[in-house]
């Protein structure tokens, strides 16, 4: 909605507050939604007291009082017939023409407040109302129902709260006037239309004490910018996912489960194209995907008289065989011993084929389920789950070791030049969906590739020889200076010149030893280029000695942290602290880490990013983590006596350094996302 | 598994037997190294008639895995031989059959010599282990390549048992 210029004096300077709390902030919107309401109140010549938005489908006719849009304080009382109401609500201009809901505990509400409306109330106080209501709502009162409670007008209030609680007998009793309308409210059973109602909240002008607790909820489960969602899957879980898809495509087209599995695998469980691909040539797909046309019989061993196996070569009369629908027989045992082969030491699940020569034909999971053993059968269910995993891209297993766990992110590999994804598995291990690699917030995956790559590689020698040597001015031989005075020979060409100045040593006449030739053209030009490479690589390693530091740090803080145990023992013992009293040093030394390796990835963020405000207030921030960060560590690298008497400043400055870090990773996050901060790459 | 199971032993000799029973025409000889160890086994090849290997004679040592014939057996040349998909050094094949992958357990080892004599016939050139002789393939010269692979053919011919 974005429009300022509407927003009133008193608005506006909760708007500014509203800017300093990016959580808040992040609900601009409703909070803007908020200040069209309180608008209207206010632009309303008269003070009009609460505004009834129903659904007319919803109301008894002729029971409800619908002042709206501004009707007269007489007709209030009336009682108006649903047609009535119906041309009053279309007449209504602009937004406010559109369909409104009301809540249950609006609707209560609102009858509550007409209720008030029924008492002589002032003018002046129905204003207040509204006013009061906006900068609660801004405020960010701490619950709904206390908000209900503080309103003008003392003996309404507890009237209204009563309402509010639906606590039907008593509010018609202590409702004097208006009996008709409260029992009318307790009694029509609105919470069946919950459900309805709660989807239409947006659009809810009608209350703002409930659309306010509703945005409250709103602001708790929001993710912070640089959050991305998603889902911890446990194995069970995805063999769920995948169940539930092969059952789509058996209904779709009509195919035996296990082999709508095998088609599905074979399409990389796309499986709009596969039923595209299907209706459009389905015995070519069926061909391709390793599955026959005929799907008659079920699998079944049998013996066969005059059977001879290919494999084992055995024959007899009692022999058991097996094949599948292509035909192709073989003895159980060796038919058992080919699927164990393949299971056990080759690690193949979804392209097992059929063992008969140049067959293509898919084992299908019932011939599985008769053939192999049950340790097997579980393995082979286990190499299906990974493939499954392997195949889908929104899919990626948890890189920590001996971790179980799958994660299910939407995040797509285009977007990744501007989101960083990081997520956290069920092991408590955080890393990266994009590239695996462990948590680098806030740089995008591009960067830390490239980084890590210059980091490793030798792309810097090259930058050192150009930093650390000249080149001959005549014969561009790299020249080393390994000391001794500046008259240089090139051993070379025997060229003669002057380090400091790279002229040539014939013009320095006496001068030896202290060049004072600076102006000389000669020397300049050499000296430019110098300059270039040296300042380049001053620049990275400006970045990379604080990366390492970090990456240095956040390791000594780890090892700080295997002995924050024995920290704590001994603090016990020493303090009389109790277990629990001392886990602020957990929490400190956990915020450290984390903190740490925020900072070391803004680092490499930063040689990256091209110089503009942003980037500045980038900057800035980064500073205020690190030195947060900073005097963080250093407190808790006291002697332990003195831990517990810092116990609060650790608490104080380990919430502090938290903040600092969302606050940093948010705005970039955010910047990156809308384009603001683009990497120079 | 370590040894040959009793199925691994049954189908070797299965095999001999039927070798015997009706010999392979591109085979000069097939059979264990040694009657006591039927895991190695050794096998002459012919020459197609008609192709610049034509009038030749290979050796080759054959070993078979424990787990035979569920794995494919490793098929070497010793004698020299000059094709784009053997190796001149030491007699590699780069075959898809003799793959884990493209191995079928119906595929006996005489199938799979006669598959490699096929190889002779049929070289393919694009995945190529011999280089040298697989260039000039590429480059068409068949010529050249006729006369490298005659050359080579008469003068590394086996000459064991003659």
């Amino acid at each position: 909605m974005g429009d300022a210029q509407v927003i009133h004096a008193n608005a506006t300077s909760k708007y500014s507050v509203l800017k300093r709390f990016p959580r808040i902030c992040l609900h601009i919107d409703s909070f803007d939604f908020y200040l069209h309401v309180g608008r209207r109140f206010k632009s309303d010549t008269k003070p009009k007291n609460k505004v009834d938005f129903r659904r007319a489908s919803e109301e008894p006719p002729g029971r409800l009082h619908l002042p709206f849009p501004t009707p007269p304080p007489t007709i209030r009382a009336q009682v108006l017939s649903s047609d009535v109401w119906r041309r009053n609500r279309t007449s209504t201009p602009g937004k406010f023409a559109t369909s409104f809901t009301t809540p249950p505990t609006t609707r209560k509400r609102t009858a509550a407040e007409a209720a008030i409306d029924n008492e002589p109330l002032p003018a002046a106080q129905g204003h207040r109302t509204a006013t009061s209501h906006r900068s609660r709502k801004t405020d960010s009162a701490p619950t709904a129902t206390s908000d209900t409670t503080e309103r003008p007008g003392s003996a309404s209030s507890v009237s209204r709260k009563k309402g509010f609680l639906g606590t039907p007998a008593s509010t018609t009793a202590s409702m004097d006037s208006d009996d008709d309308f409260m029992s009318d409210v307790s009694s029509d059973g609105f919470l069946g239309t919950q459900g309805s109602d709660n989807e239409s909240l947006g659009e809810d002008f009608g209350d703002l004490d409930t659309g306010f607790s509703d945005d409250k909820d709103l602001i708790r489960d929001k993710r912070k910018p640089y959050e991305v969602e998603f889902k911890v899957l446990d194995p069970p879980d995805i063999d769920q996912e995948q169940n539930t898809q092969v059952d789509e495509v058996c209904a779709v087209l009509g195919l035996p489960p296990e082999s709508a599995a095998i088609l599905l695998r074979f399409g990389r469980w796309n499986k709009e194209k596969l039923i595209e691909s299907y209706m459009d040539h389905p015995e070519e797909t069926l061909e391709d995907a390793g599955l026959g046309t005929d799907f008659e019989g079920y699998a079944k061993t049998e013996v066969v008289p005059g059977f001879m196996c290919d494999i084992c070569c055995e024959e007899g009369d009692d022999l058991e065989t097996y094949a599948m629908r292509c035909g192709h027989r073989f003895c159980v045992d060796c038919y058992r011993h080919y699927l164990g082969q393949k299971i056990k030491e080759e690690g193949e699940a979804a392209r097992i084929q059929c063992p008969g020569n140049g067959c293509t034909r898919i084992v299908d999971s019932k011939s599985m389920d008769l053939l192999v053993t049950k340790d097997l059968n579980e393995r082979y269910c286990e190499l299906l789950t990974r493939t499954y995993v392997d195949d889908k891209e929104n899919l990626k297993w948890c890189p920590a070791p001996n971790c179980k766990y799958a994660i299910d992110c939407g995040v797509r590999t285009r977007d990744l030049r501007r989101v960083v994804p990081t997520v956290r598995c069920f092991c408590k291990h955080e890393f990266c969906f994009g590239c695996t690699l462990a948590d680098h917030q806030p740089t995008p995956c591009t960067l830390v590739k490239m980084w890590l790559q210059k980091c490793e590689d030798d792309s810097e020698t090259a930058n050192w020889i150009s930093a650390n040597t000249k080149e001959c001015p005549r014969c561009n031989s790299t020249i080393e200076k390994n000391g001794g005075c500046n008259h240089m020979t090139c051993r070379k060409c025997k060229h003669e010149f002057c380090w400091m100045c790279m002229g040539l040593w014939s013009e320095h006449g006496t001068s030896w030893y202290n060049c004072n030739r600076y102006e000389e053209k000669s020397g300049s030009d050499a000296r430019s280029a110098q300059a270039k490479s040296r300042s380049f690589l001053e620049r990275y390693l400006h970045y990379y000695n604080r990366y390492a530091n970090h990456e240095q740090s956040a390791k000594l803080d780890k090892d700080l942290y295997l002995k924050t145990e024995k920290k704590m023992t001994s603090l016990q013992s020493q303090s009389g602290l109790s277990w629990i009293e001392v886990q602020f040093l957990d929490t400190a030394s956990q915020a450290l880490q984390q903190c740490r390796q925020t900072l070391k990835w803004t680092y490499a963020f930063a040689f990256y990013l091209a110089r503009n405000n942003l980037t500045e207030i980038f900057e800035d921030n980064q500073k205020d983590l690190e030195m947060a960060v900073e005097s963080l560590s250093e407190m808790f690298e006291k002697p332990v006596s003195e831990l517990a008497g810092l116990k609060v400043d650790i608490l104080d400055k380990t919430a502090y350094c938290n903040k600092r870090r969302v606050i940093l990773l948010s705005d970039t996050a955010e910047n990156l996302k809308n384009g603001k901060i683009s990497p120079v790459v | 598994m370590a040894g040959p199971s009793g199925n691994t032993t049954q189908r070797l000799i299965r095999e001999l037997k039927e070798y015997h029973k009706t010999p392979n025409e591109s085979l000069l000889h097939l059979g264990p190294v040694d009657e006591e160890d039927l895991l190695h086994w050794e096998a002459v090849l012919k020459g197609v008639n008609g192709t610049p290997y034509e009038g030749g004679l290979w050796h080759l040592r054959i070993a078979i895995p424990p787990n035979y014939p569920l794995a494919p057996p490793t098929i070497h040349f010793t004698t020299k031989i000059s094709h784009p998909n053997i190796s001149f050094t030491n007699g590699e094949i780069c075959l898809t059959l003799l793959t884990t992958e493209h191995w079928s357990p119906v595929y006996t080892l005489s199938t799979t010599l006669t598959a490699i004599q096929q190889l002779l016939t049929d070289p393919q050139p694009d995945s190529p282990l011999n280089v040298d002789v697989a260039a000039l393939l590429r480059d068409g010269d068949l010529a050249a390549w006729e006369s490298v692979v005659r050359y080579w053919t008469a003068e590394e011919r086996w000459k064991g048992g003659q």
